[in-house]
């Protein structure tokens, strides 16, 4: 199964076709031109669809606990493959009133399991969606993964305030990223990788 | 690279693999979701600014007001981001702090009406204060039900996208739902103007009073009205349905959970209709419905079981009730075409 559409205006027959393959939109921003790649347009608003459609279940009852993002993604997968996954929050998200509109059931709050992921694709993946449409010299950014990978960024509200003032909502933590690549030296082109859709961090804590 | 305006349009189409009508016609749904800010709204937002600064009526510096709490506030803001346009929205305190939250995150200025006109019409009282706004600040009233660039981008965009994407496939039925009729007037005209005998067939709430009968309030957004929008052209319709609420909330939670798809109220109205035409043509035939909008907007909503009992709008999801409800919809008899203001 490919977890990459060929054309998002396209016809297709599953949900997971329209993973992956989403647009980088040019900004300009204190004098430097950005390209953001806006993982917001994946089908659950997070690059998380990625990690799920590249990942693999392996118990006929996976669980995520406090996973986020992921929760909602993996309740995507689970459901394309009629497989029930059970969840947990310690706090509600909005992650998982999705994982629960997709028809994850409520879980004890035990240890995730019964998948598993493959984040160096996912990475890689990226890497050549941006080299194919911006060319392979382009240095890419990509925000450490909440919850899954180390040194993850503080949330930039503000950077992620001035991106909404021009219409691109993004979440707090890419916004921080956004900030860093505006400070390395240099005029070259560098794409920064936007985890989510800003509508879905509204508290800024994705 | 993407300029922004590209992230409108050139949303997909899905073939829904376990939704289908046994014998029935086959099912394709557009997913208008994917439009940046999330719904089919982006399209006519960007069109009418398009065309009012076309024609010279929105120079820089002067700023757009709408009166509107939903989908076509979220997009005017996020296209008035796009394009450096001062952003006015008028609000009323049913809309969800979803869509305040995020109008605010793309630097749209939100105004909020407390009292409903004297007619009891929320819809009226923030016109009015539109109006004011309009008057202090020389604002641009876009007017989404009546602006005929509304219907235009519908007209000229999406239509010509559907039928690129059909690749010569005509469907025989197409299902929208109404609010502006901006939607459904659009593409009835284009199908027409190309020559598919497509038929257009609307799909409103019960509550709503746009095809007759007394208004009722009613909590699904995205559809009707209480009065017969000016972008609705009767003329195009062949019929029209008026669905339950509960019935379209449930039709969207089977939705989100058959076909990962999680969208709106509305769609779950459009896909009950969709099916029902579905299972009165045969396997040869294409129904197409219009899914317009995601549903993050509605996972503190319809999709919360807490809300769904405190509005005694639960139902099990058990598929021969659900399904039996959507296959027993009739269409409106046709008193409404009466209706439709000279």
């Amino acid at each position: 199964m490919t977890a990459i559409a060929e054309d998002r205006g396209t016809w297709v027959d599953s949900v997971l076709s329209l993973v992956g393959d989403t647009p980088c939109v040019r900004v300009r921003l204190e004098g430097r031109e950005l390209a953001l790649k806006l993982e917001g347009f994946n089908p659950t608003g997070t690059l998380f669809d990625r990690v799920a459609a590249h990942g693999r279940i392996t118990s006929p009852r996976p669980h995520v606990c406090d996973g986020g993002p992921l929760a909602a993604s993996l309740a995507l997968l689970a459901g394309t493959m009629r497989i029930p996954l059970t969840y947990h929050e310690s706090r509600p998200t909005v992650f998982g009133a999705m994982a629960s509109a997709l028809g994850a059931e409520p879980g004890e709050a035990v240890a995730s399991g019964g998948f598993e992921l493959d984040l160096p694709a996912v990475h890689a993946e990226l890497r050549e969606e941006v080299a194919e449409e911006l060319g392979e010299q382009v240095r890419v950014l990509v925000p450490a993964l909440p919850g899954l990978e180390p040194d993850v960024l503080p949330a930039d509200l503000e950077m992620r305030t001035l991106l909404g003032s021009r219409g691109i909502l993004v979440d707090a933590r890419s916004a921080a990223v956004v900030r860093q690549a505006l400070s390395l030296p240099g005029n070259e082109l560098i794409a920064v990788v936007c985890l989510a859709d800003g509508a879905l961090d509204q508290d800024g804590l994705l | 690279m993407t300029a922004p305006l590209d992230l409108i349009g050139g949303t997909p189409l899905l073939a829904p693999s376990n939704l289908r009508i046994a014998g029935g016609a086959d099912l394709l749904l557009k997913l208008e979701g994917f439009n940046a800010s999330g719904s089919v709204k982006a399209r006519p937002a960007l069109n009418m600014i398009r065309a009012a600064q076309a024609r010279g009526d929105l120079p820089p510096g002067r700023p757009v007001v709408e009166p509107s709490s939903g989908n076509l506030g979220l997009a005017l803001a996020m296209v008035c981001g796009w394009l450096g346009i001062e952003c006015h929205l008028v609000v009323d305190p049913r809309m969800t702090a979803y869509s305040r939250h995020v109008m605010q995150m793309y630097g749209a200025t939100v105004h909020q009406v407390d009292q409903p006109d004297e007619k009891g019409s929320w819809q009226g009282s923030r016109l009015a204060r539109a109006l004011q706004v309009v008057e202090e600040l020389g604002a641009l009233l876009l007017l989404q039900y009546s602006n005929p660039d509304n219907a235009a981008a519908h007209e000229s965009l999406t239509a010509n996208e559907i039928i690129g994407q059909l690749g010569g496939r005509v469907p025989e039925v197409c299902v929208v739902g109404v609010s502006t009729g901006g939607q459904i007037s659009g593409l009835g005209r284009a199908f027409r103007a190309a020559g598919l005998p497509t038929e257009m067939v609307a799909v409103d709430v019960q509550g709503s009073s746009i095809f007759g009968g007394d208004y009722q309030a009613y909590r699904l957004r995205g559809l009707g009205l209480s009065w017969w929008p000016g972008n609705l052209d009767g003329e195009v319709l062949t019929r029209a349905y008026r669905v339950p609420e509960r019935l379209a909330f449930t039709t969207a939670r089977v939705l989100a959970r058959r076909e990962q798809i999680v969208s709106g109220g509305a769609a779950g109205a459009v896909l009950s209709v969709a099916l029902r035409e579905a299972s009165l043509l045969g396997p040869e035939n294409l129904v197409l419905a219009i899914v317009a909008e995601r549903g993050d907007r509605y996972l503190g909503q319809f999709y919360q079981s807490a809300w769904r009992i405190e509005h005694d709008l639960d139902e099990d999801l058990n598929e021969a009730p659900w399904l039996a409800k959507c296959l027993d919809l009739r269409p409106l008899d046709g008193q409404w075409r009466a209706k439709q203001p000279s």
